[in-house]
């Protein structure tokens, strides 16, 4: 086509109609390559969304090519439409094309959603995953059936013909390997030119023992589909693997592997994480000085360097560490580790009420609880899934450091010894309350067992840097969208709560007459049993954008001066705070009241941002705020009593 | 021609939650429950070659050439027959 060309309407498209594409979705088992194949077929460009209603998510882009373009959704892992779990929920209603579409796909003007579908079958496992063609027959949406894992077979002998299986099946067979690319034109020519086929598959034949059991015949039609079309022999899992398997599962070893990999794995997200974390502190720094020397003082340059940039970047310091993260667990994920990971633990987490698959989202929590409530998307069952998001923010977080570093300090300024054992006890205090939660909620609000451990081990095998990198930028680019829209809202808010009114007054008094200010004053009745003063009650508040936020507020408060976007816990900080005293002349920070502090900072809820992927993850206000409720409320009566006894006996 | 190792249970009708590693045999009963279809959609359905490849909780099966995890109360719904000859699949 040229400019030159006509079009050839009568009346022009209104600008209001998009173009439609063929929307065309990824259909298959898990494990068998769906995922690296719609990487490999569209790369970077990819675009999430939940389906409307649910926290199932949808990842869909665009693949142009040979100038055609069509819409391609890489659906759910699933091995079946009958088991009514959310997942084949959502593939049943998109087949039956009366789901709501999700954002970015255009439905057609009758509402049809799915143009066509490509059915990713596993080389390696022919009968299972041909059952699902069963599955959908009665769908009327034309498909291809993309042989995956082919370099695959080819090692292990197995031998499969395309041509029969086209016969048996009735639809296009389009032999692929994902991982190396081959075959992926074809495929892509297959899609563009609407070359899909129907499946044609026997209606269910009756069945002798469970009449009408649609599992049963399909396995039947497929295991003599697979037997007319392949050969292969006998043995099928390799010597090697099988050994690593016993390895990686046993009673002993499998400890042993598991506690070495997830030290490895916390080890890199927290240590090599620091290094563009200090970066990006500076970056940000920098980018506040620059902006402070440039703008005149006024309520412009407080915002844009105290509450935008300090609120927004005291975020996105933790990007290298969800970043990392995702990588490494989508590297560990790809060589099949995992899974057998999730096996070792799944007795253990069952005590307390949890799956397996809990366990490295709640040890990533240790780091930062926004990347563990989204890694939490691997457990399948919601209720396990909600569960494991309302604990996780429990555990000590890399925030709370420098709130436990400035309080130790304050309890222990020259004993290491017991400032280390205090250390350690504030991780294992966080640690007991979300056991001790999960094992409340259990019995409470989610009652019943946790689903089963129900879970396939995929083969071992070298992981695709690919599909690593895939996953690291799409689970960043949600973090920053998050950061630049919900959270910078929130820190803006803060930031004017103690910026506004304005008077005259600088540093600590305008602080004191600022709305968080007054909310201070005005909380103090309730935060005296707890042994806090006004001053802190303003820290409370500011601190709601980040924890270690309430190390530069104190410092304002109590009037130290100097850099107050620095959190770095400094001498001269201590020193005032050491000697700062109440109305009645008694100092403020005595030993009962630090105590009672750092028990808050432990269990409270006090980072807003951590609220707002859970209600990105839960697609609901409602778990959100019961999150934070119940973790205040637990710090609030935590505090309170360690305030009380601490007051008495010391 | 492979080697078989000899199948470590006697012949007949047990339950899958009892079997050693090395239990090889045909699925021959899946009790209704909850899981029930999720076990199906598996594989883990009546007249299926099945060997044990892990014991205890949970256990690890080899069904239809891939390998499934499941916990104990699963495999106590699944009766399976353990056959006498060699087990070809």
């Amino acid at each position: 086509m040229t400019d030159t060309t006509t079009i050839p309407f009568s009346t022009p498209p209104r600008k209001a109609t998009p173009v439609r594409e063929p929307v065309i979705a990824l259909i298959g088992n898990p494990n068998t390559g769906k995922t690296t194949l719609f990487n490999a077929l569209t790369g970077l460009q990819v675009k999430t969304a939940n389906y409307p209603g649910t926290t199932v998510e949808c990842r869909h882009a665009r693949l142009q090519q040979q100038g055609h373009s069509v819409t391609l959704v890489d659906l759910p892992g699933i091995y079946s439409l009958s088991s009514n779990s959310p997942e084949e929920g959502i593939v049943l209603d998109l087949l039956l094309q009366r789901a709501k579409p999700p954002v970015g796909i255009v439905p057609g003007p009758d509402g049809r959603i799915l143009d066509g579908m490509v059915l990713v079958i596993d080389a390696l496992r022919l009968e299972r995953s041909l059952f699902m063609a069963t599955q959908l027959r009665e769908f009327n949406i034309p498909i291809v059936m993309a042989l995956n894992k082919m370099d695959l077979a080819a090692k292990r002998g197995i031998h499969i013909d395309p041509e029969q299986l086209t016969r048996e099946t009735g639809l296009p067979v389009v032999p692929i390997s994902a991982k190396l690319g081959d075959g992926l034109l074809d495929l892509i020519h297959a899609m563009m030119n609407g070359e899909l086929g129907v499946v044609s598959v026997p209606s269910a034949p009756p069945c002798g023992s469970c009449s009408g059991c649609p599992f049963q015949s399909g396995f039947a039609w497929s295991c003599r589909v697979a037997a007319s079309c392949m050969r292969r022999p006998g043995k099928q899992h390799s010597a090697r693997s099988e050994a690593a398997d016993r390895f990686l599962t046993h009673p002993v070893g499998g400890w042993a592997a598991f506690v070495t990999v997830m030290l490895g794995l916390f080890y890199l997200v927290f240590h090599l994480a620091s290094i563009p974390m200090d970066l990006i502190d500076a970056l940000f720094g920098k980018l506040g000085g620059w902006i402070h020397a440039r703008l005149a003082d006024g309520w412009l340059q407080s915002l844009l360097v105290d509450g935008i940039i300090g609120g927004v970047g005291g975020i996105l310091v933790f990007l290298p560490q969800i970043a990392i993260l995702f990588f490494l667990l989508a590297l560990l994920e790809d060589t099949g580790y995992l899974a057998r990971a999730a096996l070792v633990m799944d007795r253990f987490m069952r005590r307390i009420g949890l799956p397996g698959k809990a366990f490295v989202p709640l040890l990533t929590a240790h780091a930062c609880a926004i990347p563990a409530i989204m890694a939490t998307r691997v457990i399948e069952h919601p209720k396990d899934r909600l569960l494991t998001i309302l604990i996780a923010p429990l555990m000590s977080c890399s925030a709370r450091i420098p709130v436990y570093t400035m309080l130790i300090a304050l309890l222990f300024p020259n004993d290491p010894f017991r400032a280390a054992l205090t250390f350690l006890a504030a991780y294992f205090i966080g640690l007991s309350a979300a056991m001790g939660v999960a094992w409340l909620f259990r019995r409470t609000m989610f009652r019943g067992e946790s689903a089963p451990l129900l879970l396939e081990l995929p083969d071992f095998h070298v992981p695709s840097l690919r599909t690593a990198l895939c996953t690291m930028v799409e689970r960043s680019g949600i973090f920053v969208r998050q950061a630049g829209t919900v959270i910078l809202l929130i820190s803006m808010i803060l930031w004017a709560l103690a910026y506004f009114p304005r008077s005259d007054a600088e540093g600590a008094e305008a602080l004191e007459q600022s709305f968080a200010g007054r909310a201070g004053q005005f909380m103090e009745p309730v935060l005296k049993p707890l042994g806090y003063d006004w001053q802190i009650g303003i820290g409370l508040i500011t601190s709601l954008a980040a924890r270690e936020v309430i190390v530069p507020t104190l410092s304002v408060v109590y009037g130290v001066g100097g850099d107050q976007n620095d959190d770095e816990v400094s001498p001269s900080l201590l020193n005032t705070l050491r000697s700062a005293t109440r109305s009645d002349g008694t100092p403020v920070f005595t030993v009962a009241t630090c105590l009672s502090l750092l028990m808050f900072y432990i269990l409270a809820a006090q980072c807003l941002p951590t609220q707002v992927i859970t209600r990105r993850e839960t697609n609901t206000w409602r778990w959100p705020i019961f999150q934070f409720a119940y973790m205040n409320v637990l710090a609030y009566v935590a505090a309170l009593i360690v305030y009380q006894t601490a007051s008495r006996i010391l | 021609m492979h080697t078989f190792t000899p199948c470590p249970v006697a012949p007949g009708e047990r339950n899958l939650a009892g079997c050693p590693v090395g239990t090889r045999g045909w699925i021959v009963s899946v009790q209704d429950g909850p899981d029930a279809n999720r076990l199906k959609a598996m594989g883990l359905c009546a007249g299926h070659a099945i060997q044990v490849a892990r014991a205890g909780d949970p256990m690890v099966v080899d069904i239809f050439n891939s390998r499934v995890a499941l916990a104990r109360q699963l495999a106590a719904g699944i009766g399976i027959t353990v056959g006498t000859g060699t087990f070809d699949d």
